[in-house]
């Protein structure tokens, strides 16, 4: 009974971390479940994407009902994002755990030094500073937005918190397309969302506001999920109990986790974060050195 | 279109947590043996495993409505993308429709890859 209790407990904390920091449940999950509970790493990987598809089915909904979702673009970045997927996730079957190890204990640390640079100089900006602006911004003056790539992926939204229509180009696509690729690897391969690299991608480089990015992201990261969670079924690595219980905890962390992003400053245990993940990369750098194998 | 597609997630979404659930309660009135689930290897279950146990079953299996629950859940993203096809296609948005037969395409190849692993 202490297993299932401990299980939902990880995607709990998983889920409410993730999604309070701005980065998923992934990154968390499968650290736990791997040096913690002794998890096998392609089990944790397996067990982590089922997870993350799960949160993204459930929190995409929100945003597409609100017609914030760029689905158009989403899936149009999907191609190279599930191609991506399907190079990680296959890497996985032939990866040696030590290997994995590895490569998450770099990305770990990489991901906490993004995330604390990101939260420590955060200005609460709305539309994005980059040549996508939004149309309505660019109405009243002469210079000429950035030329838009194509009209169909052009779109817009009602944001809540300014009481009016935004609308936006999107810019730079062959950039959004390539780093979608390198998401979709980064996704297949760690069983993480890769909502880390796709928001800044679609925010910063493509020039979709945040909250439509973070919708099109979340959107992305659930079809994604699936090229990922079709192979590690195929080839044995998703327990059913394991899967179960920690999904669950990450449903309800993820949606309670939200609640409390809008209410903390994150920016204020931006160190914090900076060293929990430090300390899990180097323990994932030790464990694929066999130096921490207890 | 996004109203049909919201209900779509949120109708997959319900059923896949009924199955999940509805696997986890009933495997735990089974007593499944609780040692065994760090020891994962003999636990996991692969697409052939699954397919057999589905046809050659005839006692009830809770893990296997668990299993059904997870792979309802992987299908529901396919069924959305079906259906955004769908729209597209209703409303003549060839350029659109495109991109969602090449979604759909990159999901199939990704069948056929685990498949071949």
């Amino acid at each position: 009974m202490l297993i299932y209790f401990f299980l939902i407990t990880v995607g709990l904390f998983a889920g409410l971390i993730g999604s309070t920091i701005g980065i998923g449940g992934g990154l968390l999950i499968v650290p736990i479940l791997s040096l913690a509970m002794k998890i096998p790493i392609h089990v944790a990987i397996g067990t982590s994407i089922v997870a993350v598809l799960a949160t993204s089915v459930a929190s995409s909904r929100r945003f597409i009902k609100k017609e914030v979702t760029n689905i158009p673009l989403g899936m149009v970045l999907e191609i190279p994002t599930t191609l991506g997927a399907i190079l990680g996730s296959l890497s996985v079957v032939y990866i040696k755990s030590n290997f994995l190890f590895a490569i998450f204990g770099i990305f770990v640390f990489l991901a906490g030094l993004f995330t604390f640079l990101k939260n420590r100089s955060k200005k609460d900006s709305i539309l994005p500073k980059n040549a996508g602006v939004s149309l309505n911004e660019n109405h009243d003056t002469n210079k000429p937005a950035e030329k838009a790539h194509s009209a169909i992926f052009d779109s817009g939204y009602y944001e809540e918190t300014l009481k009016k229509h935004i609308d936006y180009h999107v810019v730079k696509l062959p950039a959004g397309l390539s780093l979608s690729f390198f998401a979709g690897i980064f996704s297949g391969l760690l069983g993480i969302g890769g909502g880390i690299i796709k928001v800044p991608a679609l925010n910063v480089i493509m020039g979709v506001p945040l909250k439509a990015a973070t919708a099109t992201s979340n959107f992305m990261i659930g079809i994604t999920a699936v090229v990922s969670s079709i192979i590690y079924f195929y080839n044995g690595y998703i327990n059913p109990m394991i899967t179960i219980l920690v999904a669950f905890g990450v449903l309800i962390g993820s949606t309670s986790g939200s609640f409390i992003a809008g209410k903390l400053a994150v920016r204020n245990i931006a160190f914090i974060i900076l060293a929990a993940f430090s300390v899990i990369g180097i323990l994932m750098f030790l464990r694929a050195f066999n130096i921490l194998n207890y | 279109m996004n109203r049909n597609l919201y209900k779509i997630l949120t109708i997959g979404l319900i059923i896949s947590l009924v199955f999940m659930v509805s696997g986890f309660v009933f495997g735990m009135f089974n007593n499944v043996n609780e040692g065994n689930i760090i020891q994962t290897s003999e636990d996991n279950i692969n697409l052939d495993q699954f397919i057999s146990e589905l046809k050659n079953n005839k006692e009830f299996d809770p893990w296997l409505l668990s299993s059904i629950g997870i792979l309802i859940m992987i299908a529901i993203p396919v069924v959305a993308v079906l259906f955004a096809l769908t729209y597209f296609l209703v409303k003549k948005n060839y350029k659109l429709c495109l991109i969602s037969i090449g979604v759909l395409l990159v999901l199939i190849l990704s069948a056929i890859a685990g498949f071949l692993t």
